[in-house]
């Protein structure tokens, strides 16, 4: 057992969205994640059912980002006014890199300014082809 | 990158004891908790709870921290207080990194976050015939390291 704390948390994008060999750019001044791999179920119990029984759909890959805006890296901000397609990597701590989840992702973003706090960014993503963990499971 | 804030302690004092109109209203100087014995006219800075730090994934941050700035002066000059409070007003509210540079971080946002509502006269410990005032307020200033 390693529990982890999300100190060291990262994200990374790779705004040509190469499915092959992604370059991933670590986004600066972020400091939240959320990853949702939520399926449809759909109830199909019949009669003679002891119990209620489900079928499962594809995973519905979406999340949210979050962070300070950072005058030094807006790279997030072009990517997310691009609306293009990016790759997305997920990193619960850059302590171990090798863990992550990544896959390519449609991104948004917004801007929160106000006259009391810190500009901070945030925004959501929902996937856009195949997503994985790394490292991949063994059977 | 280790955090320094004695850095924004030491920026807050340079601010004040470097402006000259303050100066000359407080010519007995500016001090941290404590003015020495003798001091008739001075600048008393207190650094009370201001918030928490919070990070990014990165590791720099944003640091909040909370002054307790007051003139103090003997009750009778309470005109030279008054204006001394306009001029701390002036040096600490509203800077920016160039008007207020601190070794290591700049700052996001300097201001008052409420002027000194505590008894602000009070009698002196030592000398019950003295009586002293204070006119000021609490400055929060919020800095990000430098990367």
């Amino acid at each position: 057992m390693n529990r982890i704390h999300g100190a060291h948390g990262q994200i990374g994008l790779d705004r040509t969205a190469a499915v092959t060999t992604p370059t991933y750019v670590t986004v600066g001044s972020m400091n939240k994640w959320t990853l949702n791999m939520a399926r449809d179920r759909v109830d199909v119990t019949a009669f003679g059912d002891t119990t209620k029984v489900y079928v499962q759909g594809l995973a519905d890959v979406k999340g949210t980002l979050g962070g300070w805006f950072d005058t030094d890296d807006l790279e997030y901000l072009y990517a997310a006014l691009a609306g293009t397609k990016v790759g997305l990597k997920l990193t619960p701590t850059d302590e171990i890199p090798t863990i992550f989840f990544s896959g390519l992702a449609f991104i948004d973003g917004s801007v929160d300014v106000a006259a009391n706090g810190a500009v901070s960014v945030s925004g959501s993503f929902a996937g856009a082809g195949p997503w994985t963990l790394q490292p991949v499971e063994v059977p | 990158m280790p955090k320094n804030s004695g850095a924004i302690d030491q920026a807050v004092y340079e601010a004040l004891a470097g402006d000259a109109a303050l100066g000359a209203l407080m010519p007995d100087g500016v001090y941290f908790d404590r003015a020495p014995q003798g001091s008739a006219r001075f600048v008393v800075v207190t650094l009370v709870p201001g918030g928490p730090d919070v990070y990014a994934f990165d590791g720099y941050g944003i640091e909040t921290l909370l002054y307790r700035v007051a003139a103090t002066v003997l009750a009778t000059q309470v005109d030279a207080a008054n204006a001394a409070a306009v001029r701390i007003d002036a040096v600490l509210h509203d800077q920016t990194p160039a008007t207020f540079p601190i070794a290591g971080y700049k700052v996001m946002r300097s201001e008052r976050t409420e002027p000194l509502t505590e008894p602000r006269s009070l009698d002196d410990p030592e000398n019950t015939s003295v009586r002293w005032l204070q006119r000021g307020g609490y400055y929060r200033i919020q800095v990000q390291p430098d990367v």
